[in-house]
């Protein structure tokens, strides 16, 4: 061990010193590279958890009512049943609470207005529409 | 005589060895792992995929006519669904952009339809109401319970309870009952809003 | 090691192009783009240099529109409240190959990255493609989806004597003198009154932007077919006995009879119309007019008008007609294929009525008289037949008007 001098030996921590600073910052690149995945991830999963199809086919049922009512092909009785199935069908088996209510025609505006409420506990919307018929 | 100084030189040199292995296995392997999210992306498309056939089968061709999906619902057409949701449209080429055809990969459907009514009957004194369901297109396989699946539901305007029609399974009456499943006893006759729930999962 | 439902890839890392695919495709599919006005068909609303529908402009004008500071997007719907219900003309439009693939980066998929890209809609009863995209599907990883659409057909009317025989002017004889003040006119009546409004009385609904038919929006095409009219035409009984134009003569339509296939005279057959039915009908001019029969001037106003016929003499030749109200005549072999579109509202809404009005006039045969080289002996004559008049609601009665039944197809996206 006489070869070896004291200056000999510090260039050796040096050297592992540079490679413990290189492999942190590797593996900080490749905790960057994993996080990517997982953005990706929640991207997929957001689409599955955002209920738009869901509201997209509710709103469009609604309105489907609201023209059935305006064509005077739904009475009253009638309309009260449909607002019974829609809320139980989907607070059964979409488990999200759905509530609507279609106003009165205004001549004055041409126009009745639509209420809609859903809320399936992770996602709320509401909606006031404005229906020309 | 051993001298050990040395020692911890070959130490330090092991432990960043074995520091740099790891993070160069972490780097290989962060870019191929095999997330849930994978699994996610082709859940995610399989519900688009879904909910879209849903869609476009309950828009009505023109003014003049109902959508195919009423017309599916209102005469218990399990068949027709099937023809139409599976094998016009989900199943109609893998790719068309490429001309593809479809390849082994296939996705087995189960619909359902859902119904409120109120139940009268067990209770006179105070009806309850009550989701009942029933099917309307068998699967090809039975599914055992385990495959990854996603459900995709469309609501569906019926006019009446089906009592009579039953032309469309069999022209020649009377009808079988077992050829021409009618809607439950328990669907009331009146106008109202159904939920056709289909399950699809890979086989 | 999934196995990729529909995609035919084992994703890995290819995570965010599926997502930029699916964002592709909501726009594409759920959206009617930008700018783009929210009004209900037939409702009249005033545009302006930022107000409008992006789709009744040309490739060119958007071009240079979304070089400013203009935001443009591409979102194929008819209207905002029917996803997946894809416009035609905004199909054509988006798809058509003057757009780069920076502009369609730029007004459609977003983002830092300069993806390439591969958007295919197919039809499904016409199997008709459309593709805009930087090149086909790359060998290696790509996002995708895959979306299933309705599309909104245009509409059509086709007029024959055979599907039309109460257009047929049986006894709605010309009458002398044969100038231009004789017309038998045809009519294609377009109003808003019926267009955008549908039911009776007053359970009055309007037709939802899916099914309208909407002149502002989506073409408009009267194919008239006249050969069975004109098989179907009738002489005039009275006419010849009575006086032509020019030269000012008293034609005896019987003493002619009595001398036609002599020598020196023409065949019979040229001059006897009662036996052979015409060739041609003669088109004087093709004009639009308003409710209170005003002409509109509709190609000045920016309206796409096409019109094609038969020419007569060159069997199946469908010709061009450049000018809608020619200064001679056009003989009419037997289709007139006329196609509107991008009417102004100005001209089209809720009250507003816009006819197209086909006049058909008398066309001189000029004979030579007894003498041939004497031309104060030739003798104009006119053939006045019958041939076509009424008027054509084009409406939503299917006997009149191919409805705009919405097609399916499937609308792909890959981004890579």
């Amino acid at each position: 061990m006489e070869g070896l001098s004291p200056e000999r030996k510090e260039e050796g921590q040096w050297i592992v010193l540079m490679g413990f600073l290189v492999s942190i910052g590797i593996f900080f690149l490749a905790l960057i590279l994993s996080q990517s995945t997982i953005v990706g991830q929640t991207t997929a999963e957001g689409v599955l958890e955002f209920p738009k199809n869901d509201l997209q086919d509710v709103r469009a049922e609604i309105l489907d009512i609201t023209k059935e009512k305006s064509m005077g092909s739904l009475t009253q009785a009638q309309e009260n049943r449909v607002m019974e199935d829609i809320q139980n069908l989907s607070l059964h088996r979409k488990s999200a609470l759905v509530e609507y209510l279609i106003g009165d025609w205004d001549p004055g505006a041409g126009n009745r207005i639509v209420r809609i409420h859903y809320n399936n506990g992770v996602f709320e919307y509401d909606e006031t529409a404005s229906v020309r018929y | 005589m051993v001298n050990s100084d040395a020692q911890l030189y070959t130490m330090e040199g092991i432990a960043a060895g074995v520091i740099m292995i790891l993070t160069a296995y972490l780097v290989l392997g962060s870019t191929s792992v095999y997330t849930p999210g994978d699994t996610h992306i082709t859940d995610m498309q399989l519900e688009q995929v879904g909910a879209d056939v849903l869609k476009i089968m309950d828009t009505p061709p023109d003014l003049n006519n109902a959508s195919e999906l009423e017309k599916i619902v209102a005469t218990n057409d399990g068949a027709r669904f099937h023809q139409l949701f599976w094998e016009t449209y989900l199943m109609s080429g893998e790719i068309a952009a490429q001309k593809t055809t479809r390849t082994g990969s296939s996705i087995i459907t189960n619909a359902t339809v859902y119904y409120h009514y109120t139940d009268t009957v067990t209770d006179p004194l105070n009806p309850q109401p009550v989701i009942q369901g029933y099917q309307l297109s068998k699967p090809l396989i039975p599914y055992s319970g385990s495959e990854p699946g996603v459900r995709v539901t469309r609501y569906v305007n019926v006019t009446a309870r089906n009592t009579t029609d039953c032309s469309s399974c069999c022209p020649i009456p009377p009808c079988d009952p077992a050829l021409c499943p009618k809607m439950p006893a328990t669907v009331e006759d009146r106008p109202q809003v159904m939920l056709v729930e289909v399950f699809m999962w890979k086989a | 090691m999934v196995p990729s439902l529909l995609v035919g890839l084992q994703r890995s890392t290819a995570i965010d192009y599926d997502a930029v695919a699916y964002r592709t495709a909501v726009i594409l599919t759920e959206d009617p783009g930008e700018p783009s006005i929210s009004a209900l068909p037939g409702v009249y609303v005033p545009t302006d240099a930022t107000r409008f529908q992006w789709d009744s402009k040309t490739p060119s004008f958007l071009k240079n529109f979304m070089q400013g500071s203009s935001a443009l997007r591409f979102g194929l719907t008819v209207s905002r409240d029917s996803p997946n219900i894809l416009s035609q003309r905004k199909i054509n439009l988006f798809f058509d190959p003057a757009f780069t693939a920076e502009e369609i980066r730029q007004c459609l998929i977003y983002g830092e990255i300069p993806y390439g890209y591969n958007i295919t809609l197919t039809r499904l009863d016409t199997q008709e493609v459309f593709t805009n995209g930087t090149g086909p599907y790359p060998e290696g990883r790509y996002g995708y989806i895959r979306r299933y659409v309705k599309i909104k057909n245009y509409t059509s009317a086709t007029v024959t004597n055979e599907t039309h025989p109460g257009f047929n002017a049986t006894t709605q004889y010309l009458t002398p003198p044969f100038d231009n003040s004789q017309y038998q006119t045809f009519r294609v009546a377009l109003d808003g009154l019926w267009l955008y409004w549908d039911g009776t009385g007053s359970r009055k609904y309007l037709v939802s932007t899916p099914y309208v038919i909407d002149p502002t929006q989506d073409n408009i095409t009267v194919n008239l077919g006249l050969e069975g009219f004109l098989n179907n035409s009738h002489v005039n009984p009275n006419a010849f006995t009575q006086e032509l134009p020019n030269p000012k003569v008293y034609f005896d339509w019987d003493a002619w009879r009595a001398n036609c296939d002599q020598p020196g005279t023409p065949p019979c057959s040229v001059l006897y119309p009662q036996d052979i039915p015409p060739n041609y009908a003669t088109l004087r001019s093709i004009e639009f007019r308003d409710r209170s029969d005003n002409p509109i001037d509709l190609i000045t106003a920016g309206a796409k008008v096409t019109v094609s016929y038969h020419d007569p003499d060159t069997a199946d030749t469908m010709l061009p007609l450049t000018d809608l109200d020619p200064p001679s005549p056009v003989r009419v072999g037997n289709w007139i294929n006329l196609t509107i579109g991008n009417v102004p509202q100005d001209y089209m809404e809720q009250n507003k009525r816009m006819d197209i009005v086909y006049t058909f006039g008398e066309d001189p045969v000029v004979n030579p008289g007894v003498d041939p080289g004497d031309p104060a002996d030739d003798i104009s004559l006119y053939i006045p037949r019958t041939l076509i008049s009424g008027t054509l609601r084009y409406d939503y009665n299917p006997a009149n008007v191919t409805q705009p039944a919405l097609a399916p197809g499937i609308l792909e996206v890959a981004i890579w």
